[in-house]
């Protein structure tokens, strides 16, 4: 049904309909910028991804094969632009699956609108995941929510190591959220080694 | 299509994602703003390489990023040096021939004639997403590069 909805919107954009190109940015932007973000660039860098990704689109509009195929197209071309601007930038890229464990206790600025410690313990920890699970999990926690097949596309992974990725970094993600809300009562179990 | 449940961690930090990260309205608004350039008439030459990409290690610092674009009759190399805030574009059109070459960005453009030799070089170019648009005296059609972020 969604998929034949994208095949339709794509068919009518090319026919030259703004209103359908509108819906489908609508459907997949906070993809594209998930994937920028989950890369850690900055939000100028970000938006320049999405920028050049949408043009990218534009450009290929007439020449796009299965449709249905659009969300994984829009990620992989997101992917590939944001690997260009991480090494532009001169950061490593091979660092996509080490845990960056950052110093606990140092919330970012952009968590100052975060009223509730809970939320705060969340995002703080999200840094603090492999890059990897920092886009699979930006990318899944999108509305609406995306295909295993465009999570595969943004990653570059097979679709068939999804699902047990997905679980590995929820998991992680989960244990850097017990490490600071639980760290006073580990050192007591623990017992001061 | 039957996918896992959407554990609850996962509801959570759509939440909390929602709140401190969510797609800026001028991100939304510049892609939709994009499809104006779909009516454009143009053989397309796309980016078939780029130092960037293809080099593994170039940094930042290194010599300048090399950007080729290929199209049914025509090459594009363009070496992209950073100036300051902006970027100087210093090309090279294959076969060689004089031409109008315009890059174009969202917010602007700048025009240059690229020589018999078909050299070209353009000043002042935003550290933007930017195409090259290049018209040569024989063709009917403009070419245009693929959108690339420099």
């Amino acid at each position: 049904m969604l998929q034949r909805e994208t095949a339709e919107l794509l068919a009518a954009a090319r026919a030259g309909e703004s209103d359908a190109w509108d819906q489908l940015v609508e459907r997949y932007a906070r993809l594209v910028w998930a994937v920028a973000r989950g890369f850690a660039l900055s939000a100028t860098d970000a938006a320049d991804v999405s920028q050049t990704t949408w043009l990218r689109l534009v450009e290929h509009l007439d020449k796009l094969r299965e449709p249905e195929h659009l969300g994984g197209w829009l990620a992989t071309t997101a992917r590939h632009e944001c690997l260009r601007l991480v090494r532009r930038n001169g950061r490593e890229v091979i660092g996509f699956d080490a845990e960056l464990d950052f110093e606990a206790g140092e919330p970012t600025p952009e968590a100052m609108v975060l009223e509730s410690e809970r939320d705060r313990v969340l995002w703080q920890s999200l840094g603090e995941i492999s890059q990897r699970c920092q886009v699979l999990l930006r990318a899944l926690a999108t509305a609406p929510p995306p295909s295993y097949q465009d999570i595969s596309a943004a990653l570059g992974m097979p679709v068939g190591s999804i699902g047990p990725t997905r679980a590995r970094c929820l998991d992680h993600l989960k244990r850097r959220v017990e490490l600071h809300t639980g760290g006073a009562k580990e050192q007591e179990t623990s017992g001061g080694a | 299509m039957a996918e896992p449940v959407f554990e609850p961690l996962l509801r959570e930090l759509r939440d909390v994602v929602d709140k401190v990260d969510p797609i800026p309205d001028h991100v939304l608004a510049a892609a939709k703003a994009a499809f104006i350039w779909h009516t454009i008439d143009a053989e397309l030459a796309e980016l078939v390489n780029d130092s960037m990409v293809a080099g593994g290690a170039v940094r930042a610092t290194d010599a300048a990023r090399l950007l080729t674009f290929e199209g049914p009759e025509i090459e594009v190399e363009v070496e992209v040096a950073e100036t300051g805030t902006t970027r100087r574009l210093t090309g090279q059109l294959v076969p060689a021939g004089s031409a109008r070459v315009t890059v174009r960005w969202a917010s602007g453009d700048v025009t240059v004639d690229a020589d018999e030799f078909g050299r070209f070089t353009a000043v002042g170019v935003p550290a933007a997403s930017v195409r090259i648009e290049v018209r040569r005296p024989a063709d009917a059609r403009p070419i245009v590069t693929s959108w690339v972020s420099i």
